[in-house]
C-alpha cells in the first residue's frame, strides 16, 4: 500500500539519519511527506530475510532487493536453495514473476492481485500500489506528545469519499525525534482492527538509519505473522531503468 | 364402360379393410386390451415429455438469462480471455441491436441486454476474492436476468446509482461486507492498467448457483464506463427468446446482418448450446435417457401387440385359407393383418397421445409441483426450479405420433408374414 513511504517491503530505501531537530511539526501532510521523503532513496540494494508463520506452516527465505525511484523494484529469492532464482519484478502497477524451474514468467493478472506474495502476510497488491496516501486520504494528527517516555505523533487517515481503498481507516504512530514510523494499523469499516505493521531494530545502514524489522500480523489469525529482516542495505547505488527488465529477472542468479 | 382394372383395385382396398374392420370388431374383448396398453403408453409417451421438454425449456431460460442470452453476440476471443480489450466495436453493437429490433427477429424477443463483463478482483479489509464483474443497464438487466428477484437483502441497481453495486452472497459473506459496506475492484481497463474502483454494497442476492453467488458483481454501465474507461462499449450483447427452438433460425438472421464484422473477426454470433456446452449436454443427456426408458416400453408394448394379432392370426387358419381359396393373394392376406394392426395401434396411440395432452394439461397445466422429490437444485450455472411447466411442441407432437405409427407396422409385420406364408391346403385340411 505504503511502497512510497517505504512502510512496506520492497520500497524500503531507508531514512537520512536526519539530525534536523523535530520543530513542532502540525500539519500531517507535512508530517507524512517528510517520512517519505526520509525513508526513501533515489535507488537502493539490500539483502533480507522474510520469515513466514502461519498455522499450519513456517518458512524462512532470504532475497536481494534492488529499487530505483518509486516505480521500478526487483526481488530474487537466494535461499531456500530449491527456490534460488524465484523472482519477482514490478515496473508501475505491473507485477511479474519468474519461476527458475521452468523458466517461465508469468504476469500477475489483475484478478490475482490480491494474493500472497510467496506465501506471505503481504498481497502483489501492497508491493505494487504506489503511496496515494496524500492524493487517497485525508490526514489528521490525533495525537502529539509522549508514548512510554517517546514524543510521537498518531495520524489517522480517513479514505476520501471515493478513493479505491479497502480500509476503513489508518493509524501511524510516527517518532517525533527522527520522523521514523512505529507502527501502521489497518482498521476495516467497523473501526475493527485488521492488521498491523511493526518497524523495530532502527539501525545504521548504508550512511542512514532505517527500521531494520518489520512485523506485519493480521489480527483475524493470531499467532500468524511475516517478517521482514533487512540484512545489508546500501543507498543510492548505480542502477538505472534498463535493470528493471524482463531479461534480468529471467537472468537467475 | 369401366375399365377392367382400376374400379377392381379400390374395391379390393375396400373389402380388405373391411375385413380387417370386422376382425378387430369380432374379438373385442382382445382388441380392447390391446388398444388400452397401447393407450396408456401413448398417455405416458406425452406426459413424460410434456414434462422433459417443460424442465429442460425452465433449465434453457433459467441459464441464458443468468448468461448471455439464447444469442449473445461478442468478439471471438473474448470467451476465453474475458478481457476488457476484446470488447464489441460500437458498430457492431448498433448493428447487432438494429438486427434484434428487424421485423423477422422482434416478434421473438422477450428480452435484450448489453453487458460488460470483465474478471477481475474484489477486496476489502477481510481479504480479496477473484470476481465475476459485469456492468448493466440497471433497467434492462432487471427485465433480462432473473437475479433482480433472487434479492435477498437491499434492493437491485437503480438507473441513477453510480457506485453501487448488487453483490452475490457468499462473496459478500467472505469479504466480510453487508449492505452499505464499501469494497474495491480491481481490473484492467481499457488501457492496459490495472484500475480500482470503490464501491458499495445496495444489494445481495443468492441464486443458488455457488458459482454465481461465490463471483457475481453487478454495477451500473456508468460506473464501469468511468472506472475502466470503456466509454459506454459492452462486451456482450444477448437476446432471450420466446422459445429456444428459435435460437438456430435467430442465430443465422443476426449472423447475415453481421455479416462484415464477423468476416473481419470482429463478432461472432453465438447459440446457448455453444455458449453453455454444459447446459446443452445435460439437456442432451436427459433426452437420450427418456429416448432410452420410452425406447423399453414401447418395445415391451410392441411384443404386447405382436403376441396379440399373432394369436388371432393362429387363430384364424381356416378363415385366411377360406379367403385365399376364395381368390385373395398372399399379399392381399398378408395386408388384412396389416391394417388391422396397424389400425388399432393408430387408432389407440393417437387415443392415448390425446389422453396423455388432455391430462397433462388438466392437471398439470399450471405446473407440476416435485418439490416434495427434490430441492431447489443448480447445476453448471442453471437453477433447477421444482415447479415444472409443461410443454408440447408440434415437432415433438409430429415425432410421438410418427412414433407410435412406427411401433404399429414394426409389430404388425410378423403376424402378416405368417398370414402371408399360409399354407392354403394344410389350413383348410382340418376343422378347428
Amino acid at each position: 500500500m505504503l511502497r512510497r513511504g517505504a512502510f512496506l517491503v520492497l520500497g524500503l530505501a531507508g531514512a537520512v539519519a536526519s539530525a534536523q531537530p523535530a520543530a513542532a511539526q502540525t500539519d500531517p501532510l507535512e508530517i507524512i511527506d517528510r517520512v517519505d521523503r526520509l525513508m526513501r532513496g533515489d535507488s537502493s540494494r539490500g539483502v533480507a530475510t522474510m520469515e513466514v508463520v502461519t498455522e499450519h506452516w513456517e518458512r524462512e527465505m532470504t532475497m536481494e532487493l534492488w529499487s530505483l525511484g518509486t516505480d521500478y523494484s526487483l526481488v530474487r529469492l537466494r535461499a531456500p536453495r530449491r527456490e534460488a532464482g524465484t523472482a519477482t519484478l514490478m515496473a508501475g502497477d505491473d507485477i511479474w514473476n519468474y519461476l527458475p524451474k521452468v523458466d517461465r514468467t508469468i504476469k500477475i493478472p489483475a484478478s490475482m492481485m490480491g494474493g500472497a506474495w510467496m506465501g506471505s502476510h503481504f498481497t502483489n497488491d501492497d508491493l505494487v500500489k504506489e503511496s496515494r496516501l496524500i492524493d487517497d486520504y485525508d490526514a489528521e494528527i490525533a495525537f502529539d506528545g509522549d508514548r512510554d517516555g517517546v514524543a510521537v505523533w498518531e495520524l489517522r487517515l480517513t479514505p476520501k469519499p471515493e478513493a479505491a481503498v479497502v480500509w476503513g481507516h489508518m493509524e501511524f504512530q510516527v517518532r517525533q525525534r527522527d520522523s521514523m514510523p512505529l507502527w501502521a494499523r489497518y482498521y476495516d469499516e467497523d473501526g475493527e482492527l485488521a492488521r498491523t505493521m511493526e518497524y523495530s531494530a532502527f539501525t545504521e545502514m548504508g550512511d542512514r538509519i532505517v527500521p531494520a524489522v518489520m512485523d506485519m500480523r493480521p489480527s483475524d489469525k493470531p499467532g500468524e505473522r511475516t517478517t521482514i529482516r533487512y540484512d545489508e542495505l546500501e543507498f543510492d547505488v548505480d542502477l538505472d531503468t534498463s535493470f528493471f527488465s524482463l531479461r534480468t529477472l529471467q537472468r537467475g542468479r | 364402360m369401366p375399365s377392367p382394372s382400376t374400379p377392381r383395385r379400390p374395391m379390393h382396398a375396400r373389402v380388405l379393410v373391411l375385413l380387417a374392420m370386422r376382425n378387430l370388431r369380432r374379438h373385442m374383448r382382445r382388441t380392447v386390451l390391446t388398444a388400452s396398453a397401447m393407450i396408456v403408453g401413448g398417455a405416458l409417451l406425452i406426459f413424460t415429455f410434456a414434462v422433459a421438454d417443460g424442465s429442460h425449456e425452465q433449465w434453457i431460460d433459467s441459464g441464458v438469462r443468468l448468461g448471455e442470452g439464447h444469442v449473445t453476440i461478442e468478439r471471438p476471443e473474448f470467451r476465453v480471455s474475458r478481457r476488457i480489450e476484446d470488447r464489441l466495436p460500437a458498430e457492431v453493437r448498433r448493428a447487432a441491436e438494429a438486427a434484434f429490433a428487424s421485423p423477422e427477429i422482434a416478434p421473438r424477443v422477450v428480452a435484450t441486454t448489453a453487458k460488460l463483463a470483465v474478471t477481475g478482483l474484489a477486496s476489502s479489509a477481510a481479504g480479496a476474492r477473484p470476481a465475476q464483474i459485469a456492468a448493466v443497464d440497471p433497467t434492462a438487466e432487471a427485465g433480462f436476468s432473473p437475479i433482480d428477484d433472487r434479492l435477498i437483502e437491499g434492493r437491485y441497481l437503480a438507473p441513477d446509482d453510480r457506485l453501487a453495486a448488487y453483490v452475490g452472497a457468499e462473496l459478500v459473506d467472505s469479504l466480510d461486507l453487508r449492505l452499505g459496506s464499501r469494497f474495491v475492484v480491481q481490473a484492467q481497463d481499457a488501457e492496459r492498467e490495472i484500475a480500482g474502483q470503490l464501491l458499495r454494497v445496495v444489494g445481495i442476492f443468492r441464486t443458488g448457483v455457488p458459482e454465481v453467488d461465490q463471483t457475481l458483481v453487478h454495477i451500473p454501465l456508468a460506473t464501469a464506463d468511468e472506472w475502466l474507461g470503456s466509454a459506454g462499449d459492452v462486451t456482450n450483447v444477448g437476446v432471450v427468446l420466446d422459445t429456444s427452438a428459435a435460437t438456430a433460425g435467430v442465430a443465422a438472421r443476426v449472423e447475415s446482418a453481421l455479416d462484415g464484422p464477423i468476416s473481419r473477426g470482429d463478432a461472432r454470433v453465438l447459440g446457448w448450446r455453444e455458449a453453455n456446452p454444459a447446459l446443452a449436454a445435460a439437456v442432451a443427456i436427459d433426452d437420450f435417457g427418456n429416448y432410452l426408458t420410452q425406447g423399453f416400453i414401447f418395445t415391451i408394448i410392441a411384443f404386447g401387440i405382436v403376441n396379440t394379432v399373432l394369436m388371432s392370426v393362429l387363430h384364424r387358419r381356416r378363415e385366411f385359407g377360406v379367403l385365399r381359396a376364395l381368390g385373395l393373394t398372399p399379399g392381399q392376406t398378408g395386408t388384412i393383418v396389416l391394417i388391422e394392426g396397424l389400425t388399432l395401434t393408430a387408432a389407440s396411440g393417437f387415443i392415448g397421445v390425446g389422453l396423455g395432452l388432455a391430462i397433462t394439461w388438466h392437471f398439470f397445466g399450471d405446473g407440476l409441483d416435485i418439490s416434495a422429490l427434490m430441492d431447489e437444485m443448480t447445476f453448471s450455472g442453471v437453477v433447477i426450479e421444482p415447479i415444472i411447466q409443461p410443454l408440447m411442441r408440434t415437432a415433438r407432437l409430429v415425432q410421438v405420433l410418427l412414433f407410435i405409427l412406427f411401433i404399429g407396422a414394426a409389430a404388425s409385420v410378423y403376424p402378416a408374414l405368417r398370414a402371408a406364408r399360409l399354407d392354403v391346403t394344410e389350413a383348410m385340411k382340418f376343422d378347428r
